[in-house]
């Protein structure tokens, strides 16, 4: 039986814990909503880039493309594959890194497929790529780049870790990325752009997505009513918009990122929250239970005493 | 009859409201859209874009490239990204053509060199929206 003492001490750590887990899910609350709104001001840009993409995906249909626009716009054989994995830079946000990195490991073969991967249609096309050709993953947040750097069956499959990225989700921090593997596709290193992040639901659910961010082909609008004046022709003007659609799919991966993160991190610290309060109430019981049966004691002991003197 | 114009950028809408008319830069050089321009598609190139309000007062913003669109006499710039006279970093600006001069003159890879071009470009045209 712990002394009532111990008792006390433990009680005002749970409290001191408790008052700090309360304060971490404040923050990261307030932190979620900045990022969902940031995530709200895209809204018109992605409707904007949908419609735009679309229009000039059905503008060129059936056109011979100029040799600009070609690199962007005609297939080729895909020999390499490059994957960029968002995770977070920092931990106390339960399971939101780790249930993203189990699945990314089944996706590189460091574990065996299994059927709940193999069931999201996004992650079994990735395995197959990456089963069949070279790859290299790039890395934003630290927790993704701890958990992989050294796992990877080959050193070639370890790219880069951007680690200003995910500490501030931007446009100026999604950008290095986006140019890179720009510039890799020009370059004919790679020729297929994967993002592999959380996707966020609600604060209490992030689902693990993986998303093949180019070379796609966009839908083509079934409007007639096409512009007549295109300056540079069509094929070109698409080619210009696809390194733009490149880099605001990564902003959104980082943003979406980033959101994920901080739900997650505000469901963990209310559980702990709630944890906490439970562990307080148990302690003050037992320390009341102490404290009487101290007092019981102590009375049958002056009884006792007065008794014998009688 | 005014122009009715949109800026977004990834991150925001840049800007919105009626023009009297809007300047831009697309690979052949200025194109001027006035209020009921026929529907069209043009590719923008790194510039200054001019609106031009319905009291002659001219707003502009730093445009890093985007697509511009005409439809039913409405006007949307999608931006790579659009920077306001204010929001612009003129030591950083600076800096970023200093180093392109630095790497215009080292290049030799035809790459290389468009990269450092446009780089250059793009410092230079922030500079002269940030202005003094």
């Amino acid at each position: 039986m712990p002394t009532i003492k111990e008792l006390t001490n433990k009680l005002k750590n749970l409290q001191n814990t408790k008052k700090i887990t309360a304060a971490m899910k404040m923050v990261a609350a307030s932190k979620l909503r900045r990022a969902q709104e940031a995530i709200e001001r895209t809204r018109p840009y992605r409707h904007e880039l949908t419609t735009l993409l679309s229009d000039l995906q059905s503008a060129i249909a059936g056109q011979d493309l100029p040799e600009e626009a070609a690199v962007w716009l005609s297939p080729r054989p895909v020999k390499h594959v490059s994957v960029v994995l968002f995770t977070s830079d920092k931990g106390l946000c339960g399971a939101f890194n780790n249930g993203l990195i189990r699945v990314f490991e089944r996706v590189v073969g460091i574990r065996p497929m299994d059927a709940g991967t193999e069931a999201r249609p996004g992650f079994s096309e990735l395995r197959a790529r990456i089963g069949a050709t070279a790859f290299t993953v790039h890395f934003a947040g630290r927790r993704g780049w701890d958990a992989f750097r050294t796992k990877l069956p080959a050193k070639e499959n370890v790219g880069e870790w951007y680690q200003e990225a995910v500490a501030r989700p931007s446009l100026a921090n999604a950008r290095p990325i986006a140019d890179q593997l720009i510039r890799d596709y020009l370059e004919g290193r790679t020729d297929e752009i994967w993002v592999v992040n959380n996707r966020f639901q609600s604060a209490l659910t992030q689902i693990p997505q993986a998303n093949k961010i180019f070379p796609t082909t966009p839908k083509a609008s079934k409007t007639s009513n096409q512009p007549i004046l295109f300056n540079p022709p069509p094929a070109i003007v698409l080619a210009k918009l696809i390194p733009q659609s490149i880099r605001f799919l990564i902003l959104n991966a980082l943003l979406e990122n980033a959101a994920g993160e901080q739900g997650a991190r505000m469901t963990a610290m209310d559980n702990a929250t709630r944890n906490g309060q439970e562990m307080i109430d148990k302690n003050t019981l037992l320390k009341n239970r102490a404290r009487q049966a101290q007092i019981t004691t102590e009375l049958v002991e002056i009884i006792a005493g007065a008794e014998s003197i009688r | 009859m005014r122009l009715p114009t949109t800026i977004v950028d990834p991150e925001k809408v840049a800007w919105q409201g009626e023009a009297e008319q809007v300047v831009l830069g697309i690979p052949d050089g200025l194109v001027g859209i006035l209020p009921g321009h026929a529907d069209a598609v043009f590719a923008v190139q790194p510039c200054i874009v001019q609106i031009t309000l319905a009291d002659l007062t001219k707003r502009q913003f730093f445009l890093s490239g985007g697509i511009a669109r005409v439809v039913k006499g409405a006007l949307t710039i999608v931006a790579d990204s659009a920077e306001t006279p204010e929001s612009i970093d003129r030591i950083r600006a600076e800096k970023a053509r200093e180093r392109a001069k630095v790497r215009l003159q080292q290049s030799t890879h035809t790459v290389d060199y468009d990269r450092a071009r446009l780089a250059l470009m793009k410092a230079m045209y922030r500079l002269q929206i940030g202005g003094e």
